[in-house]
């Protein structure tokens, strides 16, 4: 790792501004309620559409809520939908995988067939079923996006651990006697990780998107929770008095966008064990 | 005589093959049979060769002896002991592979210190001071002590073949299977690994088989060869006697094969024409036919056995059959 | 003596920039001959390869030559503009590589890829063409040549595929032929009969072949003439014999004395080249072997040896070889 912060600047500016932008957005998640300036969700008709100013930053909705506040509250449901999913989908993706590349051929057969037919499903049909089913809600959304990472990143885990099953190393393992646990652990999972790790922060700001695209089409979490794709939805409806709240809705997602994929890319450059640390 | 520290008798190993509709009807083989009946015993502290070219089926041989293949007839014996599921994990402990590629064999991303001391917290030896013991051993392979922070991909290739050799000998085995430990080194460095595997066998009294393509460097390592061609072991004896006088066709072939480091030793033709046969077509009766310079008419009809000469050597050809009987 | 092919000129050829630079060949000077098979025997980072690419005009990217010349003819190739490279390429330089596995496209026919071998030939119809990839296919021992057009490079054995490789080279009638390590993934009989093909070729084409192996034993079965490379620089040059009977650098001795082949009945202990050969970052400040050498004298640790030439084809660069002749 770099030995500080202004060297990793240097070298990999647009890393480095990945971090920021993730971490602003993680700070904004976290505490978000505290520093926001008005209750997200307090109505107060009479200031109604106002522009940005000093008092309201990025002004006010129709029903009178302040847009900055409401931004502020939904990092927090954009991040629990986001990194939230694709975390427990990473842990349960990489097990699955582990298991499939690595234990007996029947059972990775099981296992590959149950992973192709639920990735075989159209999103928005099964959305539209799930969301029938249970009723719009967060966790609906967020079972209905693990239903989809959990295959994705349990078959690229397959994939690279069927390759290091054949290499020397783990050969040299068996030999040795360890014991498939200890192989799979601390020998293979290193290994295998960095792939989904890139490809799931690459996912996040995927997932923050389509969460916010459901919710525009009403499918995704019901008002009044501040979300960001909400925020975005209300704003098109006063577009023409209003269109600062447009503007404010979608720019954290773009914001979000820009740096967990600089953060993945160059958390690619980084995993591979070739490139760090060559004498 | 002493019971030998490795005994394998009719050891076979094949390895199934994915087949279609199609392949069944045009009668493409279920299986393909890398190793066949391989028979030979091995003394303590004592190095056999097991030489071939690709497709001799040397290397699965070699896995196979240390549990490592699924073994699909005969037996392996490790100190009288038949090997199977439950003597396996003290198998593993007294047998050590060093393998061809050094730097694929070394887990990645675990540092030089952490793969020396696998060996011991694979077996539960932490009561000892493995820090200590890696230290012990990289001074044992010629490395210094600072290598133990290293990685993998940042040492060079003769460097990783000795992490690999100190890895193998750390809890003292009393057999080493090495396959090619020297392949892809140069000259110059070759002989350094190789008398560091002498000096170790030297000091530990353990046992190696070599598995290597390259006939001319056995000749210095090996009390006993054992020559393979498609899966089978064509002949086996005392080396000094096998290289000099070869009985069968194909270790003579091999031996001829080799070029000679001196431009006054050129010969006029290869010493032997063809390639060897894909394992899914072998030929019938004597599987060496197609390439032999003296194949006979009972050579296509009739696959040779393998007989002893008394003198501890094995043929698998009907040459040696015909002379012994003449006799 | 025959007509000069290509020649090398006081050649360098560095990797990169200061200061994490590599000086891959230093000061090379070799002719190549018709009708000769010349050898170059080296150890990883000898430079052997790179020597090849400068030779054939595919130096990659981060490569410089930063004096020197390459002549291919009376032609220097050093620095021309890729247009004019490719028109030497495959015309009048062809190259072998290592790998026969990876050296064909495995989604073109045998038949596809010698004609592409064969695209400077416009005037030539497809069937003329038909039948020189036939007769050349027959020229390097591919039984069978018409039959074997139509298969895919996975349908043939690993000396069919090299065969197949020398072939395309020969089809564009080049003057110069570069085998590299061609032998070394090769199974040992399979070896002797490339050796053997290489050596009868010799005299059929109107040219000369440079042949780079690791292996002495290869080189002392086919070569005429043997350039032995050290960590970038041209140690020793001679006739075959001269090299094998009576080198005069002491790392061409130590080499041919490390090999296992030479060696008489059985050796408890290999003699070997205590070290490893070093990357060259910075102009060398002595001899180059001189850490590894048995004979190192104080002048050899502080003084650059230069290129003694002793006869014609022969020379050597080394302080106490040129002390004693």
């Amino acid at each position: 790792m770099f030995a500080s912060l202004s060297d990793f600047a240097r070298r990999d500016p647009l890393g480095f501004i990945g971090l920021m932008l993730v971490t602003m957005i993680l700070f904004a998640g976290l505490f978000g309620n505290w520093l926001a300036p008005y209750a997200p969700s307090k109505i107060d008709v009479p200031s109604r559409l106002l522009a940005p100013s000093w008092e309201h930053l990025m002004g006010t909705d129709k029903l009178g809520r302040d847009v900055f506040s409401r931004i502020l509250a939904g990092s927090a449901l954009a991040l629990q939908i986001g990194v939230v999913t694709v975390g427990l989908s990473v842990v349960i993706g990489t097990v699955l995988g582990l298991i499939a590349g690595y234990g007996p051929r029947w059972l990775d057969s099981i296992l590959l067939l149950i992973f192709d037919t639920t990735y075989s499903f159209p999103t928005v049909i099964l959305g539209l079923a799930l969301v029938t089913l249970f009723g719009p809600s967060t966790t609906t959304l967020m079972g209905l996006v693990m239903l989809f990472l959990i295959p994705a990143y349990a078959r690229l885990v397959r994939s690279s651990t069927l390759a290091a099953k054949g290499a020397d190393y783990v050969l040299a393992l068996r030999s040795m006697g360890a014991s498939s646990g200890r192989i799979l652990g601390i020998h293979i999972l290193p290994n295998v990780i960095g792939p989904v790790i890139i490809v799931a922060c690459m996912d996040v700001p995927a997932i923050i998107a389509l969460e916010a695209g459901l919710t525009y089409l009403g499918l995704g979490v019901p008002p009044p929770a501040p979300s960001w794709g909400r925020i975005l939805e209300e704003g098109t409806g006063s577009i023409r008095e209003a269109p600062w709240i447009v503007v404010a809705g979608g720019l954290p997602i773009i914001l979000a966008t820009l740096g967990f994929t600089f953060l993945g890319e160059s958390l690619r450059d980084r995993l591979d064990p070739k490139r760090k640390g060559r004498a | 005589m002493t019971e030998p520290l490795l005994h394998v008798r009719d050891l076979s190993v094949t390895y199934p093959l994915r087949r279609g509709p199609l392949d069944m009807m045009t009668g493409k083989p279920g299986r393909l049979e890398a190793v066949i009946e391989a028979t030979f015993s091995l003394q303590a502290a004592q190095t056999l060769a097991i030489v071939g070219e690709s497709g001799s089926g040397k290397s699965s041989l070699g896995r196979a002896i240390l549990g490592l293949e699924t073994i699909a007839g005969g037996e392996v014996r490790f100190r009288g002991q038949p090997i199977g599921p439950a003597s396996l994990a003290s198998l593993r402990r007294e047998a050590a592979m060093v393998f061809q590629d050094p730097v694929s064999s070394l887990s990645p991303r675990r540092s030089v210190g952490q793969l020396i001391g696998e060996p011991f917290r694979i077996h539960g030896l932490t009561n000892r001071d493995v820090k200590a013991e890696v230290l012990r051993l990289l001074a044992l392979v010629g490395l210094p002590g600072s290598m133990a922070d290293r990685y993998p991909h940042q040492i060079s290739g003769g460097q990783a073949r000795r992490v690999g050799l100190a890895r193998a000998v750390a809890l003292d085995p009393k057999l080493i299977v090495a396959d090619e430990p020297t392949a892809g080194l140069d000259v110059s460095v070759q002989a350094e690994v190789l008398n560091l595997m002498r000096r170790l066998q030297d000091q530990n009294g353990m046992a190696m088989i070599l598995i290597t393509h390259n006939i001319s460097l056995i000749r210095h390592v090996a009390e006993r060869i054992a020559v393979a061609y498609l899966g089978r072991i064509v002949e086996e004896g005392p080396a000094g006697a096998l290289l000099s006088a070869p009985a069968h066709p194909y270790t003579a072939a091999l031996i001829a094969a080799q070029p000679h480091p001196d431009p006054d030793r050129r010969r006029t033709a290869p010493p032997i024409l063809g390639e060897t046969p894909s394992l899914l077509a072998r030929p019938k009766g004597c599987e060496f036919r197609s390439r032999c310079p003296v194949a006979m008419d009972i050579c296509a009809s009739q696959a040779p056995l393998s007989r002893g000469d008394g003198t501890g050597r094995v043929v698998r050809c009907h040459l040696t059959a015909d002379k012994e009987t003449g006799t | 003596m025959s007509r000069d092919v290509a020649s090398i000129e006081g050649l360098s050829v560095a990797f990169g920039r200061p200061p994490t630079q590599v000086l891959a060949l230093r000061s090379v000077s070799l002719t190549l001959r018709a009708g000769q098979i010349t050898g170059i025997v080296g150890e990883s980072g000898s430079g052997k390869s790179t020597l090849a690419l400068a030779l054939i005009g595919l130096l990659p990217q981060a490569a410089r030559v930063t004096e020197g010349a390459i002549r291919i003819g009376n032609q220097n190739i050093a620095g021309l503009p890729e247009a004019r490279l490719r028109a030497i390429r495959g015309a009048r330089v062809s190259m072998v590589f290592q790998d026969p596995m990876t050296a064909l496209s495995p989604s073109r026919t045998i038949g596809g890829h010698l004609l592409d071998a064969q695209h400077r030939d416009r005037a030539s119809g497809r069937s003329a063409l038909r039948t020189r990839a036939i007769e050349v296919l027959r020229k390097v021992g591919v039984p069978d040549p018409a039959a074997q057009l139509d298969r895919y490079p996975h349908q043939l054995s690993g000396g069919m595929r090299q065969r197949v490789a020398i072939a395309m080279a020969l089809l564009g009638r080049p003057e110069l032929l570069i085998a590299d390590e061609i032998t070394t993934a090769l199974d040992v009989t399979l070896e002797a009969q490339i050796l053997h093909l290489l050596r009868e070729l010799r005299s059929e084409i109107d040219g000369a072949i440079l042949f780079i192996s690791h292996n002495l034993g290869a080189i002392a079965e086919i070569c005429d003439q043997v350039a032995v490379f050290y960590a970038g620089e041209l140690v020793e040059e001679g006739p075959v014999r001269d090299i094998f009977h009576s080198p005069l650098h002491p790392y061409t001795r130590a080499l041919r004395d490390c090999d296992p082949a030479r060696i008489e009945g059985a050796a408890r202990h290999l003699p070997s080249i205590p070290g490893e050969t070093p990357v060259v970052r910075a102009p060398p400040t002595g001899c180059i072997f001189a850490p590894r050498c048995s004979l190192a004298t104080e002048l050899c640790r502080t003084k650059v040896p230069v290129w003694a030439a002793i006869a014609e084809g022969r020379g050597v660069r080394c302080h106490l070889a040129v002390s004693k002749t």
